[in-house]
């Protein structure tokens, strides 16, 4: 049986398979969720984001970094076990990159013309809002799980 | 053929690949950079579509014109040592997110089951 080891070395590991980090993040809670399938797709995306090596844009962009990965893949976990224990709906997010090695969520309402994109870094995560005639920045009060969530409810579920 | 100021009907071109393009919408991510001097792109007038993709295999185009860019709250400067390159300008997720309302998808990029990343 594989075991966890400990120590510079094992961290190194654990660093270098990004599907281990990745899915070490899934809170022991997550199985209760009742759209567990759901939350997977959009790892399996940041999955394929994290794969894109430097220089993926053709731009000079960097690559994702892992800290960013496992930041992004906390958060969807985060949204979907907030959404499922207050019952509320949360559409599968779109997974986008960024330059700057940012890793980006998108949830679009098509025949609204509205989109909320959710831009996660390594040391922050910021947002805009977008209907046909406006556009807004978004950055994280006291609980960004919670405003996430509520933005998605206004913007794209609330018809 | 023009080296001065960005036109209003100038054409900006610039590369994204399957990771900036999610379902057909254009992302912030397109044109999004760490870069201080702003996000690069090819002027139509000077480059042709093709020109402006060579040696980038699977990468797609999206355009945008200098009106579209100055009504994004960005601005388009071109490089004076070469008028095929141009720098837009901008501070913000939102103007990224302006700009990329309004540009337009001209190429798709290779989807990433095809694309060599």
């Amino acid at each position: 049986m594989q075991t966890a080891g400990v120590g510079p070395a094992a961290t190194h590991e654990l660093a270098s398979d990004r599907q281990r980090l990745l899915f070490r993040v899934t809170p022991a809670s997550a199985v209760t969720t009742p759209s567990n399938e759901a939350p997977h797709r959009v790892l399996a995306e940041l999955l394929k984001i994290g794969s894109l090596g430097a220089n993926w844009d053709s731009y000079g962009a960097p690559a994702v970094s892992p800290a960013t990965l496992r930041r992004s893949g906390y958060l969807v976990f985060q949204l979907y076990r907030a959404a499922h224990t207050l019952g509320v709906a949360l559409p599968e997010p779109r997974v986008f990159a960024a330059g700057g090695g940012m890793v980006g969520l998108l949830w679009k309402n098509a025949p609204r013309d509205a989109d909320l994109e959710i831009v996660v870094g390594e040391s922050k995560i910021e947002g805009v809002a977008s209907t046909r005639n406006d556009t807004r920045p978004w950055t994280p009060g006291s609980d960004e799980t919670l405003e996430i969530l509520a933005l998605v409810h206004n913007l794209i579920v609330r018809a | 053929m023009t080296a001065g100021p960005v036109e209003d009907d100038e054409v900006l071109l610039r590369r994204v690949t399957w990771a900036q393009v999610a379902d057909g919408t254009i992302t912030s991510g397109a044109f999004w950079t760490s870069h201080d001097d702003g996000c690069s792109t090819c002027s139509e007038s000077h480059l042709s579509r093709a020109q402006c993709l060579e040696g980038f295999p699977g990468r797609g185009l999206v355009s945008i014109t200098g009106a579209a860019v100055r009504a994004s709250g960005a601005q388009a400067q071109r490089d004076p040592k070469d008028p095929g390159h141009v720098l837009i300008v901008f501070s913000g997720r939102a103007a990224a997110k302006a700009l990329a309302k309004r540009a337009v998808l001209v190429l798709a990029p290779t989807p990433p089951d095809e694309a060599a990343t």
